[in-house]
């Protein structure tokens, strides 16, 4: 038998012993089960509860009359929950899946086997393989309706989908990118919902669980000013031209004058919205507003605008064109310096865009002075971005005649006639809108409105546009524009039965090109050549565009048509001018919006 | 049915007036305690019958459990104290059989299956030990102040210890240790040479710890910081501990917790049956289920305190030391205050070996109780 006071002294020790741990659990438990209660219980349902989300319906993408060009289609993604599928066998997993949904075994099986709580495994399968997933039944391996963005009007390109630059796409994640998809985003997405229902380990939604739910707010359906039927007329336009002339890209953009609003725009190469992915991403931007390139003669009409505007100049003001102005040792010249060397003599502002005269429309520029004709480009828009409604939208690039980056005077006078700065697409096209509507410089837009999830409508608010050259000074620019077509060397653009006015314009184009240059001398006197690399003019390289307002009795529309480096010989001859693509395109253009005719036809034997 | 015969036969003789009836109460309620969180806990995990097939397998291994506790009781445990060497052999016998030809439990050679059905041995063999140095300490009744007492323990309880570790079985084998030095502590060993000995554990259990694998070493840190590798290694603890705090005072009802019955606790219904106490039952389910345990413990020390010979005295022990260490430690680790390791909660955990070893047990402590009883009339 034990010594009893000594067991009874360590009796008590063990039982002091017990009673702390006792008291240290029960202290425990009282911490966990009653004062951290709330926490530990929104821990746990937190787990439970998959917070999924309910994604939003993104909007519809419709015509002015209502054709459908984009709009969302539910599909599958197929995802996993790897710690569960690894319970059963993911060898066997990832062959079968990988054969139904056509990918690679290996692939299937890291996915699967990786430390990642949640993977997809390819999102967006067509509906066939939604159900051989579905028939595998593999545990862990689930199914999520996700939903896709399909253009449903094919383009007239092979390949292609009609606007594609101009509507952008959504991509895997459900964001819109470029275009107008990528400009509206926010309005067409919508606010993704919440359900937070709860599930068991293995994702199995509880039936009675409560369910916290956050109604999604879906996106807006938007109407675009975008008529699709002139869009196609646009496109086959430009895509018969494109291929003609062998061209780097070619950009048409047709607007109305008075609001701004695009009725078509297209530019190639271009995409199938569609499968993105198998297009060089180089192709989603929208060249009509994202591409800044030197516009050449068409600048000549805001040169004569801005020296009519300013008084510096009347319709009878005439300059000497001797065809060799030199500024600053740089000889300007005129395209026709082989047909007339020795220029054409005294000319006025008229003469200049008739003949698109290069040394006029220098001299022109100089009367006003440097500083008020880059005062005057920038109040016309340009080196500004427009405001487009389209994403990637470029400012373009005027200099400062007096700052830095120039050379004064032959900076104005190489301004004057299209060079030595930059412009989009969109920003002449709006320029010209102005000349066309009397003197206001509208917002280039391309929606018209959109329709909120409770169904009302709310129209794009134009903005009237701020009064850029005083409606006389409009007016007389566009007469002079109409003359150029009438009687000038773009006649070829007239169209029997309607009046036209316009300017074609070709600019050469820089390019890079390597040399070797002396850049030195070394000690003993020889001359340090390096191979240097230098954006230079290239020979044959031009952009060719024709820009018009028609008609310009009662100016509709303004319509340009650019072609970017096509292949050219001779003194810039071309397969196709863009004149001629005019020539063409203008007549289905009043035939389909139902323009009438604004000039008598004159009798073929008048001619 | 042989209990009852047993039992009424039992009732005839005079000597089991002493028989512990609060005992035997305390313990039907624990299993059948047992036996409705086991049911819950499986209830929704595979399907509704499957928690049933469990509760009935239970049933089954508590009458075998409750028979052998009537027979241990009947049996005079004077008895076993000659048979010690062998019944260490048999011990000896049992895990090196499980070792050699075990079964793959959970990555663990834990158990053998006779018949369909799997033995863990190393539950018998803890109650056996108990009765091994029970005896080993009564035979150094003298010497008990020396150091080879404390030595010769040591040695005893090594070997087994090192077997159960090497299936690997880190939470027997912990419990191994915690007998011997509850019934070296009780039985009046030299409390410096115990010190010793103690330290001595404290300071190998740091070599233990590199010895183990990867994942149980990192279980074994989750305690301190659950948040360390909540989707991983401590995936257990944190998820035990969301159960725990679910519950709240009162509890989400019988088969209504979420965490247990969403599949979240990996091994609910055996080493985490408290998470299932605390989130269905909540704070006041799991202070009843204490306070039986501690009526429990206390009937252990009572028949301790009673026995008539060191030999008894040191089955008290010896059973209230392994019944003490591991509920501590099973709802220490479900409260996250001590490792997780795997030791199962006495009656509660769902387990034949466990049930049925532990109820022969407390059979053996019966019969401490009706053997030592002295008529007093």
């Amino acid at each position: 038998m034990l010594a009893r006071t000594d067991s009874r002294a360590r009796a008590l020790f063990l039982l002091i012993i017990t009673a702390m741990l006792a008291i240290l659990v029960g202290g425990r438990l009282v911490f966990w089960q009653v004062v951290d209660r709330e926490r530990v219980a929104a821990l746990a349902l937190n787990q439970l509860a998959q917070n999924e989300e309910i994604p939003a319906e993104r909007g519809e993408i419709r015509d002015a009359n209502g054709v459908l060009l984009a709009t969302s289609v539910e599909v599958q993604s197929v995802y996993a929950i790897p710690p569960t599928v690894q319970q059963g066998d993911p060898q066997e997993a990832a062959t079968q899946l990988a054969s139904v949904l056509g990918m690679n075994v290996d692939d299937v099986l890291a996915r699967l086997t990786g430390k990642d709580p949640w993977v997809w495994l390819r999102r967006r399968i067509d509906p066939q393989m939604a159900q051989w997933v579905a028939a595998l039944d593999i545990p862990g391996v689930g199914m999520l309706p996700e939903t896709q963005r399909v253009y449903p009007i094919s383009g007239v390109a092979p390949q292609t989908t009609l606007g594609a630059q101009l509507l952008g796409f959504v991509n895997v994640d459900g964001q819109g990118q470029y275009g107008v998809e990528g400009a509206e985003d926010a309005l067409l997405a919508g606010l993704p919902g919440s359900v937070s229902a709860q599930e068991d380990v293995i994702g199995r939604r509880i039936a009675d669980s409560v369910y916290e739910l956050r109604p999604p707010v879906n996106g807006a359906d938007l109407q675009l000013t975008l008529d699709a039927g002139l869009q196609h007329i646009l496109e086959s336009a430009m895509w018969t031209t494109y291929q003609k002339n062998l061209a780097q890209g070619v950009t048409g953009l047709v607007m109305d004058v008075q609001t701004g609003a695009i009725k078509a725009m297209a530019s190639f190469p271009t995409f199938d919205a569609n499968s993105y992915k198998s297009s060089p991403p180089a192709l989603f931007t929208d060249p009509a507003v994202s591409r800044q390139y030197e516009p050449g003669s068409v600048m000549k009409a805001f040169t004569v605008a801005a020296a009519l505007d300013a008084g510096a100049i009347d319709l009878q003001t005439r300059v000497e064109d001797d065809n060799n102005l030199r500024i600053g040792g740089i000889r300007i010249q005129n395209a026709d310096r082989y047909i007339t060397p020795r220029g054409h003599g005294q000319i006025t502002a008229g003469d200049v865009l008739k003949l698109s005269n290069n040394v006029g429309a220098a001299k022109i520029g100089l009367l006003l002075g440097r500083q008020r004709l880059y005062e005057a480009f920038k109040r016309f828009g340009f080196g500004t971005p427009t405001g487009v409604d389209i994403a990637g939208e470029a400012s373009g690039v005027v200099w400062n005649p007096d700052g830095p980056n120039a050379s004064g005077d032959l900076t104005a006078a190489q301004n004057a006639f299209g060079q030595g700065l930059s412009v989009t697409a969109m920003q002449l096209v709006a320029g010209y809108c102005a000349i066309a509507n009397g003197g206001t410089l509208v917002t280039p837009h391309v929606i018209a409105g959109w329709t909120g999830p409770d169904g009302v409508y709310h129209a794009t608010d134009v903005q009237e546009g701020e009064r850029i050259m005083r409606e006389e000074t409009a007016s007389a620019t566009l007469q002079l524009l109409l003359d150029a077509v009438d009687h000038g060397i773009a006649q070829k653009a007239s169209i029997p039965g309607y009046s036209i006015a316009g300017k074609t314009g070709t600019a050469e184009v820089a390019g890079p090109k390597t040399e070797r240059a002396q850049v030195g001398t070394d000690d003993a006197g020889n001359p340090i050549y390096e191979m240097q690399t230098r954006l230079v003019y290239q020979r044959g390289w031009i952009d060719s565009s024709f820009i018009s307002v028609m008609p310009a009795s009662d100016p509709q529309f303004v319509t340009l048509i650019l072609i970017h480096r096509p292949v050219t010989w001779g003194l810039y001859k071309m397969a196709q001018t863009p004149v001629s693509v005019f020539r063409s395109l203008a007549p289905q253009i009043f035939d389909y919006l139902a323009i009438a005719p604004d000039r008598v036809v004159a009798p073929v034997a008048a001619k | 049915m042989s209990t009852t015969a047993t039992f009424v036969e039992a009732r005839t003789a005079r000597r089991w007036r002493a028989f512990d009836w609060q005992l035997l109460l305390y313990l039907l309620l624990l299993v059948g305690f047992g036996m409705v969180m086991g049911y819950s806990a499986n209830y929704q995990a595979i399907g509704g019958d499957s928690g049933l097939s469990q509760t009935v397998k239970t049933l089954i291994w508590t009458s075998i459990g409750l028979t052998l506790f009537f027979v241990a009781a009947s049996i005079d445990y004077h008895w076993l104290q000659t048979f010690a060497t062998p019944i260490y052999l048999v011990v000896l016998g049992l895990l090196l059989a499980t070792v050699v030809i075990g079964r793959n439990l959970f990555g663990a050679q834990m158990s053998i299956s006779v018949a369909g059905v799997d033995f863990q041995f190393s539950e018998i063999s803890k109650v056996l030990m108990v009765v091994v140095l029970a005896a080993f300490l009564a035979s150094r009744r003298e010497r008990i102040g020396r150091l080879s007492t404390i030595v010769g323990a040591g040695l005893l309880v090594a070997l087994p210890t090192f077997l159960v570790y090497r299936q690997p079985d880190l939470g027997t084998a912990m419990v191994f240790v915690a007998i011997l030095l509850g019934m070296l502590f009780m039985s009046g060993a030299g409390i410096g040479w115990l010190s010793l000995l103690g330290g001595a554990t404290v300071a190998v259990a740091p070599i233990a710890v590199t010895a183990l694998e990867d994942y149980q070493r990192q279980r074994l840190f989750c305690f301190l910081d659950p948040s360390a590798d909540p989707q991983g290694a401590c995936y257990q603890v944190v998820q035990a501990l969301n159960a725990v705090g679910s519950g709240g005072l009162l509890g989400q009802g019988l088969t209504a917790g979420r965490q247990n019955q969403l599949g979240f606790l990996p091994v609910q219904s055996t080493d985490f049956i408290f998470t299932v106490v605390a989130e269905e039952l909540g704070y006041i389910g799991g202070m009843i289920l204490l306070a039986l345990f501690a009526l429990l413990i206390w009937r252990v020390v009572s028949v301790g305190w009673g026995a008539r010979d060191p030999f008894g005295a040191n089955i008290a022990t010896g059973l209230g030391s392994l019944l003490l260490f591991q509920i501590t430690v099973n709802i220490g680790m479900v409260t996250g205050i001590m490792p997780v390791t795997g030791i199962p909660l006495p009656f509660i955990t769902y387990g034949g070996s466990s049930m049925i070893s532990l109820l022969f047990g407390m059979g053996l402590l019966q019969s401490v109780r009706v053997h030592s009883w002295k008529p007093t009339f």
